[in-house]
């Protein structure tokens, strides 16, 4: 019988604004940008960190955002929903 | 001589998980093929991942009408015992059931056979003979025929005007590390000044720095024909073959995923997906213009949620004349979906299945209501528990330094509230059956639908009787989208296509709405130049909605009329067509029943 699997630690998964997608990010990938889909509470508000990319309406958006904009975004009370690029 | 290398014997799997049985060999090579990610390439004779096979039947009619089987000719005569000879072609995931057909005494790999003509425009009525008496425009014109897909060939005689030049009025490859223009910011963008000046030139592609891929016959080429051309080259036009084509190289580049044959080639970026659609209407301005989108996956809440599927319902209801007609996805025999209820008093299970040999990485999403709580434990196939993970927790198993594992039991999504338990398995992942052990937390029963994510190299399944329903595709679930499931049009009674997914969406709409011809589809094949390769798939019947509804709006524009995206879908839902699929109501696989471009055109009129 080959070696156990067994999770290495078990954390909070914050609850948050990210639309629900696991990624399997690790910490050091904090920087990197990705294209993500944005939607917010105020018509033109773009989070800090985030880069417009192409505007859909007053309220939703793509953009480019680091791992760290987006954690950020996700505890502002101005966006209602990041989601990151899936396959399609 | 050299060291000895162990080599590992990896069982073959058949379609319910269990053992083959006696076959022949060759067919026995391509499903072992099949099982380590190695798709089968399209011959002049077969489609990609597809097999010609020669069959001893005891019921002719039958093997004719199976949805799984291109039925080619009878050889000789029957035989004493009543058994016939017949040729065919046999998706090779679909190798092991067509054999195990009661009616089937045996199959080998076979001599390839010829092609098929299309059946479409007849099927579906958008001939320019079928459309009502006083229809003012009949071919589309002035409409913008938008495709988002993988690789167009510019080049092919379909796409092309009598003077030779492109009705591609604008392409953008988004791949391309060139700067766009104006806010769309990224990719190359090909005017059709350009693509005119690279077709004078004896090798276009290299003129123009755009090409399809030279190893296929090309998808998005396939599919822009089937909505859009004019049969210059092949003889046989599409649906609308006087469109103007507006064609987005969708990228793949932004998927935050890794790892060597983890993302295969016909995958595009959902971000990137919903730029090109706001780049196709922004560039179609004013004009009438519909949009076909042949992509799709699995993982997802699968109630329109989804922020892509939330801004394709902005953008069609931003302006009139606007539609997005979305293929409804291959996976209706993938074993890719479960539902159930977990009940209070005791653990409820679900068993994944990995195939020896996988080599692809493997995601479940498992979605629930918000109000309710449930825990999960991994089991691992060897049955020890990898463990449990509470509401609101997440994990990660690793060897080495290596991802093995990760999982996420996430609460209270943003766009719809519900919860959802998230699994990834790296490729490193042990194969065999993973038990997901859920439990209520709060002792009150919960109902839960499970998915799992499409993978073409290495599809892992659920075990046990599959349970078919909502296996429409993950972007396919939109409010204002047009969803279409396929059939076959070459045989008289339009059977289902075997693949087609089914409805309904999680929240119970009833996706898709309509069904088209996307079985054995012949249209054009790139780098041929007049050229037709055959193809299958909900890909195929998507284009054909798309070039139904460009008839519409050009009839429409033609007496200055304008449609809204809620007009265009209650016409389409009000001019299906019936027997198939039977009874009045909605069907989860032919939707609403199948399309009607004559009573699309129809529906234009005051």
């Amino acid at each position: 019988m080959g070696k156990r699997l067994t999770f290495d630690s078990i954390e909070p998964e914050p609850s948050g604004r990210q639309e629900l997608s696991p990624s399997g990010d690790t910490p050091n990938q904090s920087r990197r940008r990705s294209r993500v889909i944005v939607k917010v509470v105020d018509a033109g508000y773009v989070p800090e960190g985030f880069e417009l990319a192409i505007r859909i309406d007053p309220t939703m958006f793509t953009a480019l955002a680091s791992n760290d904009s987006i954690a950020a975004a996700s505890i502002d009370s101005r966006v209602i929903s990041v989601a990151r690029s899936r396959r399609v | 001589m050299n060291a000895t290398t162990d080599y590992e014997f990896t069982p073959l799997i058949g379609i319910d998980g269990s053992a083959t049985r006696s076959m022949d060999p060759r067919l026995q090579h391509a499903m072992a093929m099949r099982q380590h990610g190695e798709l089968k390439r399209a011959s002049s004779s077969t489609s990609a991942g597809e097999i010609a096979v020669i069959a001893k039947v005891t019921d002719l009619a039958a093997w004719q009408r199976q949805s799984d089987v291109l039925a080619g000719p009878v050889i000789g005569a029957s035989a004493a015992d009543g058994s016939i000879l017949v040729t065919g072609r046999v998706p090779v995931a679909r190798i092991d059931a067509v054999r195990s057909l009661p009616f089937v005494l045996s199959m080998k790999a076979a001599q390839r056979l010829s092609r098929q003509l299309t059946a479409t425009p007849g099927e579906i009525l958008s001939r320019a003979s079928d459309l009502p008496a006083g229809t003012k425009v009949k071919s589309g014109k002035g409409v913008i025929v938008g495709v988002v897909d993988f690789g167009c060939d510019v080049a092919h005689q379909n796409l092309r005007k009598p003077t030779g030049k492109t009705r591609v009025l604008k392409l953008w490859d988004q791949n391309t590390n060139a700067s766009g223009e104006g806010s769309f910011a990224y990719g190359q963008m090909y005017t059709a000044a350009r693509i005119n000046a690279a077709l004078t030139q004896s090798d276009p592609y290299v003129a123009l720095g755009y090409g399809p891929d030279p190893a296929g016959p090309a998808h998005g080429t396939h599919v822009t024909d089937i909505a859009a051309g004019n049969g210059r080259g092949t003889g046989a036009a599409g649906v609308a073959p006087a469109a103007d084509v507006l064609f987005v190289e969708v990228a793949s580049s932004d998927v935050p995923w890794s790892g060597t044959d983890v993302i295969g080639k016909n995958f595009g970026d959902s971000v990137q997906l919903l730029e090109a659609l706001a780049w196709i209407f922004e560039t179609a301005g004013a004009k009438p213009c519909v949009i076909n989108v042949s992509l799709g996956t699995n993982g997802g809440p699968h109630d329109g949620s989804t922020l892509v599927e939330q801004g394709i319902d902005r953008l069609v209801t931003q302006a009139p004349n606007r539609a997005v007609v979305i293929a409804a996805s291959n996976s209706f025999a993938d074993g890719i979906h479960t539902a159930g209820t977990v009940s209070g008093s005791g653990p409820h299970d679900v068993v994944w299945s990995v195939a020896p040999g996988d080599r692809t990485q493997n995601e479940f999403e498992l979605w629930y209501a918000g109000a309710k709580r449930l825990s999960v434990e991994v089991i691992a196939p060897d049955g020890r528990s990898v463990g449990t993970l509470a509401p609101g927790t997440s994990g990660t198993v690793s060897n080495q330094g290596q991802v093995v594992l990760f999982a996420a039991n996430r609460l209270g999504d943003p766009n719809n509230g519900d919860n959802m338990i998230g699994i990834f398995l790296s490729p490193s992942a042990p194969a065999g059956s993973w038990k997901l052990r859920l439990s209520s937390t709060d002792n009150t029963a919960v109902a839960f639908h499970a998915w799992i994510e499409r993978d073409d190299s290495g599809q892992s399944t659920f075990a046990g009787t599959p349970d078919n329903s909502h296996t429409i595709g993950s972007i396919s679930c939109g409010q204002h989208s047009i969803v279409v499931g396929s059939y076959d049009a070459h045989v008289p009674t339009k059977d289902l296509s075997w693949f087609s997914s089914a409805g309904p969406t999680r929240d119970g709409r009833e996706k898709p709405e309509i069904s088209a011809p996307g079985h054995n589809v012949v249209a054009a094949r790139s780098r041929s130049g007049n050229g037709t390769t055959r193809m299958s798939g909900t890909s195929m019947a998507a284009p054909t909605v798309t070039g139904a509804i460009a008839l519409m709006l050009a009839e429409a524009k033609a007496r200055k009329r304008s449609l809204t995206i809620d007009q265009i879908r209650a016409a389409v839902i009000a001019e299906a067509r019936k027997a198939p699929p039977a009874g009045p109501g909605w069907d989860p696989r032919y939707g609403n029943g199948r399309i009607s471009a004559a009573g699309l055109v129809k529906q234009a009129r005051p």
